[in-house]
């Protein structure tokens, strides 16, 4: 499959002498086409920088980034990817409709009928001839998508799209990107600090953390290392043994329950030798860490 | 390239507040003016007697005289305020985030260069224009029923050529302008600093004469002087005493030692020395600035 993105050993070091500052740390990963990629990290982890390497704004320490097979520092590269990063920024004094008339000058593919479409799929139609100025943070995150949709891109890369926007807001533009996902068939690399919104949309997701990449892979691979189930049975002493002469892997037990790490459809299997050796089950309860449980333990 | 310079040309025009305030201010300055004027001249017969009348050849010039001529520190106020407040204005609003990718930067800023450069210049065309027939307006209020020279073919020639050179000599000092005003955006990042930065440049430059000529008088070294020939401003009005009237430019105050005289070819090789150097400078300052 082709990669979209690839990014290797990717370093971007800030200031001189004392003062340097290492944002980006070596960072590697690759973003097959056509996937709804999640970059996950607190604020500062070093997101923003690495969208800004990838849209050819901040020039790499060490490493190189490539769209689609090609550098990112041939402008040819980048008119296949729309971006938005960090903050929508227009031109105050423009109205909405100026404002992309303007971009898609600067990106050779001005065409009315296309701006007018674009606005109406962002739903700001009746704010077109409204100055940037007087839209609120809302409006411009869905300006700014339209910007980044105006030269119909292959690539989507959104630096945090739902920021500042209100929970209806947050809905839509999630929805919004999903249909370009499965409609339009873009891939889309999707930088956010929002753990549901990865989970809810993304395929495959990389975690990074001051800098570097701490984990890398699908949300369901992710989180499956921390499943787990928690049984109520007895004796306790008996099964605790018999877990442990079949290998069940480490037990935890409390006063009245057993938990153990365990993929979910190992669980009928266990329940099955639980049963063959004569203990009374009361009670089987799959627990499946969140993706923000596993956020926090990684970058941590 | 074309596409880039029509979406610079977009963004500046809609841009009212800034242009009204900056490059179209001398003209409407002057319509404004020009109309009191008339109607002064209409209804009071003394300042109607006390009109002195003008030659519209050398109206038509007098504004380039503002940007190229001994008094250009002040005159290019206005337009380098215009040209630092675009650039700069790049960074303050954020957009080259939107605007670069997919291009080279160096295009994204030749096209702002070169539209600067035409908007500028237009501006100055216009405000010829508005001087020239408020000009006539004024003089017809005041009596007189004709504006000299008269419209023949020589006078016209005459004044293609004369603005034809005021034109050319004016891009140059144009061009001169907005890469320093470039360099200070670049480097400021913000209109402030920026447009403090083309300022001081501007008023700067145009005081190193006199503070050359006050050092070598205070140490006797009037080799000094020989300095001041670098200077880009000196050299722009040296070609246009050239231009205009056949004769070098000579600098020198009351008491300070003169600037060797200067040949029109020595002040065009400085000149264009200087432009290069600033769209040098700014154009690889950009290219490897992270933004």
């Amino acid at each position: 499959m082709t990669s979209a993105i690839q990014l290797n050993q990717l370093s971007k070091t800030f200031g001189r002498g004392r003062a340097t500052y290492q944002a980006v740390k070596q960072v590697s990963l690759e973003v097959p086409a056509g996937m709804v990629y999640g970059f996950l990290g607190p604020n500062g982890a070093g997101k923003t920088t690495t969208i800004r390497m990838l849209m050819d704004l901040i020039r790499p320490t060490t490493g190189t980034a490539q769209i689609y097979g090609r550098d990112v520092r041939e402008p040819a590269t980048l008119k296949r990817v729309g971006a938005l990063i960090e903050g929508p920024a227009f031109y105050g004094y423009l109205t909405g409709y100026e404002n992309l008339e303007v971009l898609a000058r600067t990106r050779q593919c001005f065409e009315p009928k296309r701006l007018h479409a674009l606005l109406e799929q962002v739903g700001l139609t009746d704010a077109a001839q409204k100055r940037a100025s007087q839209y609120s943070l809302g409006m411009k995150q869905r300006l700014g998508l339209a910007a980044a949709l105006l030269h119909g891109p292959e690539l989507l890369i959104l630096d945090e799209p739902t920021n500042g926007l209100d929970p209806a807001g947050m809905v839509e533009m999630r929805a919004t990107i999903r249909q370009l996902a499965t409609d339009e068939g873009k891939t889309i690399f999707l930088s956010s600090h929002l753990l549901n919104e990865v989970e809810g949309l993304c395929d495959r997701v990389a975690i990074i953390h001051q800098g570097q990449i701490v984990r890398e892979g699908t949300v369901t691979e992710l989180l499956a290392a921390q499943n787990q189930v928690v049984l109520e049975v007895t004796p306790l002493a008996t099964a605790t043994a018999l877990l442990a002469e079949k290998q069940w892997g480490p037990v935890t037990a409390t006063e009245s329950t057993l938990a153990l790490p365990i993929q979910r459809e190992a669980i009928p299997r266990l329940i099955a030798d639980l049963v063959a050796a004569g203990i009374q089950i009361f009670r089987v309860t799959p627990e499946r860490q969140s993706l923000e449980d596993y956020f926090l333990a990684v970058t941590q | 390239m074309w596409a880039l310079m029509t979406a610079e040309w977009r963004k500046i025009s809609k841009n009212t507040l800034l242009t009204m305030f900056t490059i179209w201010l001398p003209a409407y300055g002057v319509a404004i003016l020009y109309t009191l004027r008339i109607i002064a001249a209409l209804s009071v017969p003394q300042v109607r007697d006390g009109y002195e009348p003008s030659d519209w050849l050398l109206d038509a010039l007098a504004p380039w005289g503002l940007l190229n001529g001994e008094v250009s520190a002040l005159g290019r106020l206005l337009p380098l305020m215009f040209i630092a407040v675009v650039l700069a204005n790049e960074y303050q609003s954020g957009m080259w985030k939107n605007l670069l990718p997919g291009n080279h930067r160096w295009q994204v800023w030749l096209a702002k260069y070169l539209v600067l450069l035409v908007y500028v210049a237009l501006s100055f065309l216009a405000f010829s224009l508005v001087y020239v027939v408020f000009t006539a307006l004024l003089a017809r209020a005041s009596g007189y029923t004709t504006y000299l020279p008269e419209f023949t073919l020589e006078v016209v020639q005459n004044l293609g050529r004369q603005y034809g050179r005021e034109l050319l000599l004016g891009l140059g000092t144009l061009s001169l302008l907005i890469w320093f005003a470039g360099l200070a955006a670049i480097i400021g990042r913000s209109v402030m600093v920026s447009l403090a930065g083309a300022l001081f440049f501007s008023v700067f430059e145009n005081t190193i004469p006199v503070l050359l000529g006050v050092t070598s008088r205070a140490l006797q070294n009037p080799d000094l002087m020989q300095w001041a020939q670098l200077t880009p401003s000196l050299n722009v009005v040296n070609m246009r005493y050239w231009l205009l009237l056949e004769q070098p430019f000579r600098f020198g105050g009351p008491g300070l030692p003169a600037v060797p005289e200067m040949s029109f070819g020595f002040s065009v090789m400085i000149l264009t020395l200087w432009i290069v150097g600033a769209a040098a400078a700014t154009l690889l300052v950009f290219q490897r600035q992270d933004l």
